[in-house]
């Protein structure tokens, strides 16, 4: 009947605490990664997708549009629109966006640039 | 049938103790609306460490459900997250306990407890609400949740069976783990 637990801290409780904290470290920055890696974006214009190129790449692309240019740049896994000959620079001010579902438009010159993928449910709360 | 009574007794002082600790816990503000402490799971462990698997799983059982019925969430989604964890918890503490009984102290064990608890969990949150990708991503989060209230709970665990082993000699002559 009596068996004999151990009631004192021992090397297992440290160790499989310390495993536990590197295993998720490591999900954290393997799911980053993998978010990184794997995610793109879409150039639209005149209402077609013309483009659809990686985020991951730092690039500088320059499109002829009908009513002149816009350059579309990429870097740290965002990207935005750098220069553009329309009026009111709407779609530079928007600055950059990484996010999936955010879009930059630029309506004089008929472009559009979307981050690809869903966008995330936001719930404002949770009651129990 | 002296013996039995008074573990009839205990289990009710540890099922009573368990319910209080689990409904006064949800009045503790909580950083994330799901998460819990679990405190509750110090009177398990205790439980489970003086009188074995069997009547850690009434206080467990006790525990999720009178507590549910004193704080309101009887039948909830919440309430069958609370049950299946705290089941499947204990069975995995028991288990490490009993295949690898000097590996670990109550700490360790208490950290396998939670983290089996959450996991569990999610599971079965994936099984009614969410799709499977969406709670590969919660992963690591939960993982280091629970090896955080695991820590919290195994210490105070720990403290309270060592300060208070006369006490349970006196209520259970027997009990299942000696000081050492």
């Amino acid at each position: 009947m009596k068996k004999t637990h151990s009631i004192r801290l021992c090397p297992g409780d440290i160790l499989l605490i310390l495993i536990l904290f590197s295993l998720s470290i490591a999900g954290f920055i393997l799911q980053k990664e993998i978010a990184r890696e794997g995610r793109f974006y879409i150039i639209e214009m005149n209402g077609e997708s013309i483009y659809r190129l990686p985020l991951s790449s730092d690039t500088l692309i320059t499109l002829e549009t009908k009513t002149g240019n816009i350059s579309i740049q990429t870097k740290d896994g965002r990207v935005r629109v750098s220069e553009s000959s329309c009026p009111q620079k709407i779609c530079i001010k928007t600055g950059w966006v990484k996010r999936p579902g955010e879009v930059i438009i630029c309506i004089p010159n008929r472009t559009v640039v979307r981050i690809e993928g869903k966008k995330r449910n936001t719930v404002d709360a949770i009651t129990e | 049938m002296q013996l039995r009574s008074r573990k009839i007794a205990a289990i009710s002082i540890f099922s009573a103790s368990a319910v209080i600790i689990y409904a006064a816990e949800t009045f503790i503000p909580k950083p994330l609306p799901w998460m819990r402490f679990g405190f509750g799971n110090i009177i398990v462990i205790i439980c489970l460490y003086l009188l074995g698997f069997r009547s850690a799983l009434v206080v467990t059982i006790l525990k999720s459900t009178l507590g549910a019925l004193i704080v309101g969430n009887l039948f909830s989604p919440s309430f069958i997250f609370s049950v299946s964890g705290g089941i499947a918890s204990l069975a995995v503490m028991a288990f490490i306990l009993k295949s690898v009984p000097r590996v670990f102290s109550p700490l360790g064990i208490s950290v396998w407890g939670a983290l089996t608890h959450n996991l569990v969990q999610l599971y079965i949150a994936s099984l009614l609400f969410i799709g499977r990708i969406e709670v590969l991503h919660l992963f690591p989060i939960f993982i280091i949740l629970s090896t955080i209230t695991g820590t919290i709970t195994g210490i105070i665990t720990l403290l309270i069976l060592r300060r208070t082993s006369k006490t349970y000699n006196f209520l259970i002559p027997n009990h299942q783990y000696t000081q050492s």
